[in-house]
């Protein structure tokens, strides 16, 4: 069921040349710096702990905000994590608009690798206006992926999708491919009836999938 | 340690005033990198290991670079409040 539902996915969600072209041209080989901007900052070095209020982290074209943030240490160049608390906001790329109740960040070799977004997390494409959202939403940097677990729906223009396990969001391709089907729950796909007939030859999307 | 370029003392020594290149230096045994800060002028009271300033802060720590308005620390305790609008760069 689900790797012919993968299928089917892959076959209907269509992506233009150049909507895959802009999205892989993002800052994957980007090295500038990490930058803080924040209210108060603790450093206890007892403890190697940072707090901060207020943070904007900004690296490249992804920009984390929060209420506070707790940070396992000023180096960015082992593997460090930030924990982000109250109304987290993360745009990735200028493009990706994530957002969740609480989230940590890991840092390794001095670049954002991975995101874990908790709580009421949600997604939102601003070039194709898919969005999505999950109890749980997984951002990793290296792959361009979200991975949204836990109650996970993801809406574009031509279809609904949400149950399973967990769905995947290609962030390159614009595209989404159920995950892991370890817990046996169904998935839904509910497509959307087209307002007017298909002008650009793509083809109108399949039926629900039960 | 703290080194200034100049310094007052009231009478019973409970507090000194420094200023003129004022610099905060820790000195870690545990192979961390120094924290390294500098400011204009520092309220530092000996009894209590607090040091603290309203003024422009300029702080290093390995690769980091922060400024902000506003520092207060406990040197014994090993903590440092940086208060108002910290700006920090981390350059790979």
């Amino acid at each position: 069921m689900a790797s012919s539902l993968r299928n089917l996915l892959i076959c209907v969600l269509g992506l233009t040349a150049s909507q895959a072209l802009a999205a892989q041209g993002a800052s994957s080989d980007c090295r500038d710096p990490v930058v803080l901007d924040s209210g108060p900052f603790v450093l206890d070095h007892k403890t190697n702990l940072i707090n901060v209020q207020n943070p904007k982290i900004t690296q490249c074209k992804t920009v984390i905000t929060a209420d506070e943030a707790v940070a396992t240490g000023l180096d960015f160049d082992t593997r460090s994590e930030w924990r982000f608390k109250g109304h987290v906001h993360v745009v990735v790329d200028n493009t990706y608009e994530l957002t969740a109740d609480t989230a940590v960040f890991t840092f390794a070799d001095k670049r954002l690798a991975r995101g874990q977004l908790l709580g009421s997390a949600t997604f939102v494409d601003k070039q194709t206006t898919d969005k999505g959202s999950a109890n749980k939403l997984v951002y990793d940097d290296k792959a361009k992926t979200l991975l949204l677990s836990d109650n996970a729906q993801v809406h574009k223009a031509q279809y609904d999708i949400q149950g399973g396990c967990d769905l995947i969001y290609d962030m390159n391709e614009k595209r989404v491919t159920s995950g892991s089907t370890s817990c046996g729950e169904r998935y839904h796909f509910i497509a959307a009836p087209p307002e007017k007939p298909h002008q650009d030859g793509e083809a109108p999307a399949a039926a629900p999938a039960k | 340690m703290i080194t200034a370029g100049s310094g007052t003392a009231t009478r019973d020594h409970a507090e000194i005033e420094l200023t003129d290149g004022v610099q905060i230096q820790s000195q870690p045994t545990d192979g961390r990198p120094p924290v390294h800060v500098t400011t204009p002028k520092l309220k530092f009271l000996p009894m209590t290991s607090l040091a603290e300033t309203d003024e422009h802060v300029v702080m290093s720590a390995g690769n980091w670079h922060v400024e902000a308005n506003g520092l207060r620390t406990l040197l014994k305790a090993d903590r440092m409040e940086l208060e108002s609008d910290v700006h920090g760069q981390f350059a790979p």
